[in-house]
């Protein structure tokens, strides 16, 4: 058999063409940072992941102060490709491709490590920008090559103390087309939703919600994770924001369990809204979340489509943890590998949660549009008995009431059709509310007070926007002139 | 390819045009792009593509607004941070922190360098002259500018000082003793027409080299002192509206000062220590006939309310004196209160410990009723500011409303000051005077943070003396709306 090629475009596939958000492979350094935290002795005081962000140089920095990589073995752990030594069960990363995440953002990528015991550090650069030159250009070459030509290994003396251990990631002149990547928000909100950051420690249910999850889920751990100077948090709060401004609160915590015949695959918790309406995307804790080692799987949506609209699931707000080491994530991360197992898994859910929640959001949803039909109707009528009584305010006003009136009809009951026949003549024959006598006895002192008044009552009123001021100062101006002309 | 450009200023109040974005629209209008000028969070061109937003910025208490107007034009351009420039003084102050807070790293400093937002030519955007039509789009929106007829520019840049309290070191760090105004007004003439005043914000022109260089040009384009403007004959008016260094006035630059229109003209008084420097510059002026000058008093910063009392007194001391001159020189005190130049906010603590929340917020409420600046009517002052400095002090120390509503409503016919004052005021008075200097430090004590609480905690413990006082903090509002009613209802 004749030698076979593994060509340049192997590396571009696993690499630059790999993810399709830039804060994807941030997600990537991190889940190693985590795994290489969970390898520390179980006394090691506070651990912690680094993310510093530096807008005047263009560049990132993730650093852990996990258990690093021995010199002897960087070559084979940071140049390999495909070939991890990590266990795929205990792990979060296991494929030895995550951290080729960042060549396609930034012209240098450079690893820096020591592990305990050292006096050297290592590292391990890939020049990235060259690597991409090499990738896009007509020579056929094949990816050791390519590895070979891209990257450099140093050792160098360490002045800090030999018992020191971390790895540190730097991206060096990031490009990306939207600067995600030196964009401290932005980082931070993909962050409080896909790194397995701590809650709140003012999210009240959260300290139940962490007992129930360490007792059931063996992979659940939490991690101090910074960018720059600020620690990381998941965005849950007992207020909710809702999308018609309006907010739901989390009092209670339903916790669910989803198993096949023996054993348990996923465990997670719900807050008890009250399905009011979808909530706030903006928010960062709208859906219910699948999360893999307490990294989100996927985005907000992945459970999305096991509800009868995908739309349902925004009503709600919790997680989905996954217990059974069958459940492998796929090498995007944005699914399971395909499975029985991860049938099961979806079935369960759709069963469990995605159905029920699906009809109780439809039927309260109906119940909901019935009221406000009931509550249109109720103002209408007050409104048009309060026209006929004060009369109109103006003739669009009349009109526009009348309209309603003739809108009443084989939908509402037959009193409702009655009495709105009887008001819309009442209301055809109602007066003008300027044009009764009292007016004509005010003075101008007066009159403009009123129209001061409403002036007030217009700008506290109506909503903010250009639209409304400009309505507000058109009123304002033809009240001024006519006041000056009259004086 | 023809870019659309959209400029923003946040919706803070400010006197001044915005400069940089005026001039960053004449750099886009030369490039043959479209641009448009909004104030605020606008969300009538939130639904419209644009190629770049620039957002200018100000006073960094500023923040809060500020950050909440970049969000939403950040959203506006689906997040592509990239296409969004924020610049100005409160992004020079606080680039980190914005960065962090919005993702967008700021151009700090003037645009005195084509690659600070990317241009693909080499033209200097600062030294471009503004472009005035843009301020027509935001008046129409319900937001007016003043100092809009006006050519608005420096003849210098930068200043030699390196005064803790001011900016101007950090973001003109080089002193620029000349720039051609010459120019400048003739650009603002050919797009724009021709304007009848002009605003010089030099930030310390009298350190100038060029001094006599920059009089002549402001005198060759016309401004010279008596010069009128158009058909209607309107006066033309010169001001150095960031203010003149006393220090550096002498009879031969003041007789320069005095061929151009200065309308006011303005020195700073900011330290007591400055007191005969400052009334020396002050002589001068009215010898050579200065008549109109606006002077800032800073405060909070390491000075004391009595000597704050002194300099705005100092002022009104001479302009009775100079009442009897030629040229009746009269003098607005303008009190400037000092804000850190790192404060998110306008009410933090400056670390000054003379000042205190109650007192900054008593000169606040005089303030207000004169609008601004001290008149320098002499019956005015001692009625707003007290007669000497112990009945300043008693007027920082009195309850807020009672200040508001200090005079009786038929004040104008009573000649004594006291007798324009409520009973409550008299009262107030006459108990704050009985205090020992401890028992006032108590009473300062107590009311120094504004809050409620603690003037009550105080009360309980407090001997007779300032518990009386402390009384009238607690029932402030029933005893001033007690007094209000007229006795014939």
């Amino acid at each position: 058999m004749s030698k076979i090629t593994f060509g340049k475009y192997i590396l571009d596939s696993l690499s630059i063409g790999m993810y399709s958000d830039p804060l994807m492979a941030l997600r990537e350094y991190i889940q190693n940072s985590t795994d290489s935290i969970d390898l520390l002795p179980k006394d090691t005081p506070q651990s912690v992941v680094e993310i510093t962000v530096d807008g005047r140089n263009r560049s990132l920095e993730i650093s852990d102060n996990g258990v690093g990589i021995p010199s002897r073995k960087v070559k084979s752990t940071l140049l390999n490709i495909g070939a991890s030594e990590k266990d795929p069960i205990n792990s979060r990363g296991f494929r030895g491709i995550g951290r080729l995440g960042g060549l396609g953002y930034c012209d240098t990528l450079v690893f820096i490590t020591k592990s305990k015991g050292e006096r050297t550090y290592t590292t391990c650069t890939w020049e990235s920008r060259l690597l991409r030159q090499l990738i896009n250009g007509r020579r056929s070459i094949d990816t050791y090559f390519l590895i070979d030509k891209a990257t450099s290994v140093k050792r160098s003396a360490y002045s800090g103390l030999e018992k020191d251990h971390f790895f540190k990631v730097q991206m060096l002149n990031i490009h990306d087309s939207r600067n995600d990547l030196l964009n401290v928000p932005a980082i931070r909100s993909y962050l409080s939703q896909v790194a397995p950051a701590p809650f709140y420690p003012d999210f009240v249910s959260g300290k139940e919600i962490d007992r129930e999850l360490l007792k059931h889920v063996p992979s659940y751990k939490n991690y101090n994770i910074v960018l720059n100077k600020e620690q990381i948090f998941k965005q849950y709060r007992s207020t909710v924001s809702l999308c018609r401004d309006s907010n739901d609160e989390i009092e209670n915590i339903q916790f669910v369990e989803l198993r096949d015949d023996t054993n348990m695959l996923a465990f997670g918790w719900l807050g008890n809204l009250n399905l009011f309406g979808t909530v706030n995307p903006t928010s960062g804790v709208d859906g219910i979340r699948l999360r893999c080692g307490n990294i989100l799987l996927g985005n907000k949506d992945t459970l999305s489509a096991l509800f009868k609209e995908t739309r349902f699931n925004h009503y709600l707000v919790g997680e989905l943890h996954t217990v059974d080491k069958r459940l492998i994530p796929n090498s995007r991360r944005d699914d399971f590998e395909d499975s029985a197992i991860k049938g099961k898994l979806f079935s369960e859910f759709i069963k469990e949660i995605g159905i029920p929640f699906s009809s109780k959001i439809r039927v309260l949803s109906k119940e909901r549009g019935i009221d406000k039909e009931r509550d249109n109707m109720g103002t209408l009528f007050k409104q048009a008995s309060a026209v006929i009584n004060h009369g109109y305010l103006s003739s669009h006003q009349r009109d526009r009431i009348v309209s309603h009136l003739n809108n009443v009809n084989g939908r509402h009951s037959a009193q409702e059709v009655q009495l709105a026949k009887q008001l819309i003549e009442e209301v055809s024959d109602a007066q003008d509310i300027l044009s009764t006598q009292k007016i004509a006895k005010r003075t101008k002192a007066q009159v403009i007070d009123v129209l001061k008044m409403t002036l007030d009552i217009l700008c506290t009123e109506i909503p903010p926007s250009t639209a409304a001021n400009n309505l507000v100062s058109r009123l304002y101006r033809v009240i001024t002139e006519k006041e000056h002309n009259e004086d | 390819m023809k870019k659309r450009i959209l400029l923003v200023e946040p919706a803070y109040k400010t006197k001044y045009p915005p400069l940089g974005l005026m001039k960053i629209s004449t750099y886009h209008k030369m490039k043959g792009d479209e641009v448009v000028f909004v104030k605020g969070r606008n969300t009538d061109v939130q639904y419209q593509y644009w190629d770049r937003v620039y957002i200018g910025t100000l006073f960094t208490w500023t923040w809060k607004e500020t950050v909440e107007t970049i969000r939403f034009y950040t959203t506006t351009l689906f997040n592509y941070t990239g296409k969004c420039f924020v610049g100005g003084i409160l992004a020079s102050l606080l680039p980190d922190d914005l960065f962090n807070e919005t993702g967008i790293q700021p151009i700090e400093g003037l645009l005195d360098n084509p690659r600070k937002i990317e241009q693909d030519d080499e033209i200097i955007i600062d030294e471009l002259p503004p472009d005035y039509d843009i301020l027509e789009q935001v008046e129409s929106n319900s937001f007016k500018y003043a100092n809009t007829d006006a050519y608005l520019g420096y003849a210098s840049r930068g200043c030699i000082r390196k005064c803790e309290f001011c900016a101007v070191s950090t973001f003109e760090p080089k002193y620029i003793p000349y720039v051609d105004i010459k120019k400048l007004v003739t650009n603002i003439i050919d797009k724009s027409g021709e304007k009848q005043r002009l605003i010089l914000m030099d930030n310390n022109v009298l350190a100038s080299s060029r001094f006599d260089d920059i009089i002549d040009d402001i005198k060759e384009l016309g401004f010279e002192k008596g010069a009128t403007f158009g058909p209607t004959k309107r006066k033309r008016i010169v001001d150095f509206n960031q203010g003149l260094d006393a220090r550096l006035l002498n009879e031969r630059k003041m007789k320069r000062l005095a061929e151009i229109p200065l309308e006011p003209m303005r020195l700073a008084f900011d330290s007591i220590s400055m007191k005969k420097t400052y009334v020396e510059a002050v002589r001068l002026a009215n010898k050579y006939g200065q008549k109109e000058m606006s002077n800032y008093i800073l405060y909070n910063f390491d000075d004391r309310p009595d000597d704050f009392y002194e300099r705005m007194r100092i002022n009104i001391d001479l302009n009775e004196e100079f009442r009897s001159t030629l040229t009746r020189t009269s003098i607005y005190s303008f009190p400037m209160r000092y804000i850190p130049l790192n404060a998110k906010h306008r009410y933090v603590d400056t670390g000054n410990q003379y000042w205190n929340n109650k007192f900054l917020r008593s000169v606040q409420v005089i303030l207000n009723v004169m609008k601004g600046p001290v008149m320098p009517g002499k019956q005015f002052f001692l009625q707003a500011f007290g007669r000497d400095k112990d009945e300043f002090e008693a007027i920082l120390s009195m309850p807020g409303e009672f200040i508001r509503n200090r005079l009786v409503s038929n004040w104008k016919d009573i000649d004594t000051i006291e007798g324009r004052w409520m009973p409550y005021v008299r009262d107030w008075m006459n108990g704050f005077h009985q205090l020992s200097s401890v028992e006032k430090e108590l009473l300062v004590s107590a009311i120094a943070t504004c809050d409620h609480k603690s003037v009550e905690n105080q009360y309980v413990k407090a001997n007779n003396g300032v518990k009386r006082l402390l009384e009238y903090h607690l029932e402030e509002d029933k005893i001033v709306a007690a007094a209000q009613i007229p006795r014939n209802e």
